[in-house]
């Protein structure tokens, strides 16, 4: 398949909020376009169609949690990164 | 409005609020009331390096669910990540889940049976997802769509949530309102869901029209709202059709305040959820026998209890379905039941007065419960099955006790609302009555249908207090006397 | 006299249960090595005062009077900074998170404590642990304290580097795709990526999540043998932790082979691309192991090529996914956020805070992940994962261990490969198969040629652990590689 790495860089630079400039912009789409090819060479690999994708190691006996409550951070834990807050809130950007 | 070329779907998100904790943490799951940001850990609150590890009931919650649902549940429980960024989501993904390879919903494929002014309607869920709920975002300097900034509230963050997705088989937004009503009543029934917490229960409702695209309105509250918010847009997309416009696909917003949808900020991309397995959650087996045993253990389902009412109470299939709706309701009228026996008066009384009342009064019917109790209620009851009080009494003391919680024996006297049933004294007035209206005694004596003009004067005089019953029996023995045949006394 | 800090670990803890005040000699010793070397060396982003870490001393002291045992009593271990602790900044290496300060420890750092041991610092990194030269920090480079022009390898460069250099006697790396291993073969020390699973990852910053997993960087196997069996076992809040118990390993520091051990060489690890003094070390080690009667045999898996990039873009893909969560808001870099939109501040945010190659693996992670190339890249990448572990089963059937060099190449010249993304990721071909099958994997000294030394790679099938210490155990008592002295130390 053919990509054009300007054009997919930038796509996919604005589903991951990540703003690039030209110099890095430059930068990637050279070395973009190698690791695709790269990439591509696990599409050498054929009859792949009936085995089943390993997405995790498997597992014997799940891990669950009864439901009991446990404790919470305390209210200066959670605000001791936070920047921006009003009271207790956190201060977030504008939705609109 | 021609309304067989609209088609709806929904999606219900239900909060688990049987649960002690979160979905993924051990934060509580009971998070109203509390100051901000106070119920939270580093797993909810998105802390990097925290993990998930999911709540063994919310398994069994959702199971219950989708075997009310009818639904074919999954042999493996697969949480995957759906991205995107927003305020409200501290991992800028959501746990949720997926139909996909490698994923799957914990169930697919159910429906749930509507009964529509006696027409019966299938409407077929497509499936049910558990996914964590996001945080609460405020807006301090107007709405949603106008606010400068946000405020993030993260308690809520995490609490477990079902999205209950239908097929688009819904056509009318009365259809939609009466399915979330069962879904609620469902909900509630299994003691998985508290309806009457605020935000508890929130649908997303897509819509689309003949010639139009689908149109998504988000964030409905109430079953009320869904129809409200759907009707507005038959109306605003027909409009728009009939006046050659193109209706887009968009998603778009109810605002309950001014009662209109509007438009969100349309995405510069495509939504593009990136979804794969979440690698922090390993795949759980859900075996036959935890299926079996959740089924073996299911309570009674509204469409049960419904059948159960007519059959052993002998009430009407109307009265049973509308107490059946709330289940705190059915529990009330069971228990009054219970106590003063008279199901068909009692039902009627619940649903056509109590009901009522409670809406009026902006109440639910648990906080109703504890201004009347049952035992109260059937004192009422009592009173008028034997003719204490007459009905008009019982309609005006409701409100009373709902609004001051005091006992109704002590209305009813404080306020004078006895039924004046002392014959002695009720004679004297129907004396006084036929003195003063001598041609309607005449009348009476020749047409029994004039006597409830002589009724009336005796209740006029008495301010309706005056039992009924008993005055027109001493009216009809009086006019035996003016005719002069016998007495007959009953 | 020979310092205190040269012993190994069990050894200096029954020497301060008999005298605690050696604690205090020790520590001051380890702070004056760091004040000797680190200038040169940068192992560490954040180290303690040593005023703190005297503190932590002085309470020691006080629990020992009150019975306080422990199996890292007064250690001081380094952490690497993608491992979160409480109280002390956790950067990940990354302008992100420059001044982070979690709230809450890792469930390794919490068995630590237990134990003992002092966190003296949180080592120096590739940004988010993505890398293979520690020249990603975002802060500065770490040397190899073997040669100060060359890379220290990564992305646990710094952990290795201060145990290697002793300013630390014992480190805990992570590794994703090798990165304990890496920078382990490159400074001369013992370092082990274990079975996944088996040491929990809550608390460790997630790269990607299905292949990483906490270890140690030790000078000899018998610390590293102690630290494994601390932090190793079963942990509640890690979904992917194996239920395993009985941990301790210290019964496989065996001079004598507890099997008769099997070992498969894999024939395409050896053809080609493999440097000349590494291979010179290797077969060194090859023949080491067949004079003490072991039966090596050469086996063929054609697979092979394929695991570098179905390992980058698994890694990638899930990298992606891990990394949304970074916009500023809760922890981390932050800009105002006045009134602007949620797009706009997050990606200033993302912009500034990430490096050049975190930035590309995010975007490759977000393309494999997209629409339409999901299958392509991601699923496929996933098959070729699951045909690899098929074939490391297969193996593991005939033979107990692979042996495999743990990189291509000595350590590169700081420089000389960071320009060029795709021979950095050429450095992690035979480290990146133990992570993407899940199995454990040791990286010892093979030898040390042309004064640099060199490690040679071991692996097992999955919790093989004990056996892979015995075998290294052997190695180390035949070679006598152990707690080898970098010329800078001298």
């Amino acid at each position: 398949m053919n990509i054009d790495p300007a054009e997919w860089v930038e796509r996919v630079s604005k589903l991951a909020l990540i703003n690039l400039s030209e110099e890095e912009k430059k930068l990637l789409i050279k070395d973009m376009a190698r690791i695709i090819d790269f990439f591509n060479m696990i599409n050498e690999l054929k009859g792949l169609d009936d085995v089943e994708p390993l997405f995790m190691m498997p597992r014997g006996e799940p891990v669950l949690r009864d439901d009991e409550v446990g404790e919470c951070l305390s209210i200066n834990e959670v605000l001791m990164n936070v920047k921006e807050k009003e009271d207790r809130f956190i201060k977030g950007p504008r939705t609109a | 409005m021609v309304s067989n070329n609209v088609v709806i779907g929904l999606e219900i998100h239900t909060q688990i609020t049987s649960l002690k904790t979160k979905l993924f943490c051990s934060c509580p799951s009971d998070y109203r009331g509390k100051p901000p940001n106070t119920n939270v850990c580093p797993t909810c609150l998105g802390l990097p390096g925290a993990l998930p590890v999911v709540n063994v009931n919310a398994i069994k919650a959702a199971i219950m669910v989708a075997l009310a649902l009818r639904c074919s549940i999954s042999d493996l429980l697969v949480f995957t990540r759906k991205h995107y960024f927003y305020p409200d989501l501290p991992k800028n993904y959501q746990i949720s889940q997926y139909d996909g390879i490698g994923s799957m919903p914990i169930a697919k494929n159910g429906y749930v049976i509507l009964n529509i002014d006696g027409n019966i309607k299938k409407i077929r869920i497509r499936r049910i997802n558990i996914e964590e709920d996001p945080g609460r975002l405020i807006y301090p300097t107007g709405s949603l769509l106008t606010s400068k900034y946000t405020l993030i509230d993260y308690n809520r963050s995490g609490i477990a949530l079902l999205e209950i997705v239908t097929e688009p088989d819904i056509s009318t937004p009365k259809e939609a309102k009466v399915f979330i009503d069962k879904i609620r009543s469902i909900l509630e029934h299994l003691g998985i869901t508290d309806p009457n917490l605020e935000g508890s229960i929130r649908v997303d409702a897509n819509i689309s029209l003949a010639g139009g695209s689908r149109v998504e309105v988000k964030n409905i509250s109430s079953p009320k709202d869904v129809e409200r918010a759907l009707a507005y847009e038959i109306i605003r997309q027909s409009k728009m059709l009939g006046s050659g416009e193109v209706v887009r696909r968009e998603t778009r917003h109810w605002d309950s305040v001014r009662k209109v949808t509007v438009p969100l900020r349309a995405k510069e991309l495509e939504e593009d959820y990136r979804y794969f397995p979440d690698p922090d959650l390993p795949p759980i087996k859900i075996t036959k026998e935890l299926i079996m045993d959740i089924a073996s253990k299911l309570p009674e389902l509204p469409d049960q209890r419904i059948e159960r009412f007519v059959r052993s109470y002998g009430i009407s299939e109307y009265l049973a379905n509308v107490l059946v709706l709330e289940k705190s309701l059915a529990d009330y009228f069971e228990e009054c039941v219970g106590i003063c026996g008279n199901p068909e008066l009692v039902g009627n009384i619940v649903v056509n007065d109590l009901k009522r009342w409670i809406d009026e009064l902006n109440l639910e019917v648990i906080e109703a419960k504890k201004l009347l109790p049952a035992n109260q209620l059937c004192k009422l009851i009592q009173l008028l099955i034997n003719n204490s009080i007459n009905i008009k009494i019982l309609k005006e003391v409701l409100p009373k006790a709902l609004r001051s919680g005091k006992d109704v024996i002590s209305i009813i006297y404080e306020e004078g609302y006895m039924d004046i049933s002392d014959e002695k004294m009720l004679m004297k007035i129907v004396e006084e009555v036929f003195k003063e209206n001598q041609q309607a005694v005449k009348d009476a004596l020749d047409n029994p249908k004039a006597i409830n003009y002589l009724v009336g004067q005796v209740m006029k005089k008495t301010k309706g207090r005056a039992n009924p019953s008993i005055t027109n029996k001493l009216i009809t023995m009086k006019l035996a006397e003016i005719r002069g045949t016998p007495k007959n006394d009953r | 006299m020979k310092k205190l800090i040269e012993n190994n670990i069990t050894y200096l803890v029954e020497q301060f249960y008999s005298n605690p005040s050696l604690i205090e000699e020790y520590i001051h010793e380890v702070y004056e090595v760091i004040g000797k070397v680190e200038d040169r060396v940068k192992s560490y982003i954040t180290l303690r005062p040593l005023e703190d870490v005297l503190d932590e001393f002085r309470k020691l002291r006080d629990r020992i009077k009150y019975g306080f045992k422990g199996r890292l009593l007064g250690i001081a271990v380094a952490v690497k900074d993608c491992i979160v602790t409480r109280g002390i900044r956790t950067t990940c290496a990354s302008r992100m998170l420059q001044d982070f300060i979690p709230p809450y420890n890792a469930t390794v750092v919490e068995r630590i404590i237990n134990e003992g041991g002092i966190i003296i610092g949180k080592t120096n990194m590739d940004e988010f642990a993505m890398g293979s030269t520690t020249e990603n920090s975002a802060f500065y480079v770490t040397r190899n304290p073997w040669d100060l022009s060359r890379v220290a390898g990564g992305s646990s460069g710094g952990s290795a580097a201060a145990v290697s250099s002793r300013e630390a006697s014992i480190a805990l790396g992570s590794d994703t795709g090798g990165s304990i291993r890496t920078p382990a073969s490159y400074t001369g020390t013992v370092g082990m990526k274990p079975t996944y699973g088996l040491v929990s990852r809550y608390g460790l910053i997630a790269y990607a999540n299905s292949l990483e997993q906490i270890g140690p960087i030790a000078r000899n196997l018998s610390d590293l043998t102690l630290m494994l069996s601390i932090i190793s076992g079963h942990d509640p809040k890690d979904s992917t932790s194996l239920k395993i118990y009985d941990t301790n390993y210290d019964r496989y520091l065996s001079k004598a082979p507890l099997k008769n051990y099997k070992i498969a060489v894999i024939k395409e690890c050896i053809e080609q691309g493999v440097d000349r003094a590494v291979m010179q070390a290797f077969n060194r080690a090859i023949s080491r192991f067949e004079s003490e009667g072991l039966e090596v045999t050469e086996v063929s898996m054609p697979l092979i090529k394929y695991g570098l990039p179905a390992y980058y873009i698994i890694a990638d893909a899930e990298a992606s996914s891990n990394l949304a969560r970074y916009d500023g808001i809760r922890y981390g870099y932050h800009v105002g956020v006045g009134e602007r939109s949620y797009d706009d501040v997050y990606s200033e945010v993302r912009s500034y805070g990430f490096g050049l190659e975190v930035k590309r693996r995010i975007l490759l992670g977000t393309f494999v992940l997209s629409a339409g190339y999901y299958d392509q890249y991601y699923l496929k990448a996933l098959k070729v994962r699951r045909l690899l572990r098929n074939e490391f089963v297969r193996i593991f059937n005939r033979y107990d261990f692979i042996a495999i060099p743990t990189t291509p190449t000595p350590p590169p010249k700081v420089g000389e490969a960071i320009d060029d993304p795709l021979k950095l990721y050429l450095m992690d071909i035979y480290t990146v198969l133990a992570n993407l099958v899940g199995i454990p994997a040791i990286s010892i000294p093979a030898d040390i040629v042309d004064g640099l030394p060199i490690g040679i790679q071991i692996l097992g099938p999955e919790l093989s652990e004990g056996y892979l210490i015995n075998i290294a155990y052997i190695y180390e008592e035949i070679s006598k590689l152990r707690d080898l002295t970098p010329p800078l130390v001298v």
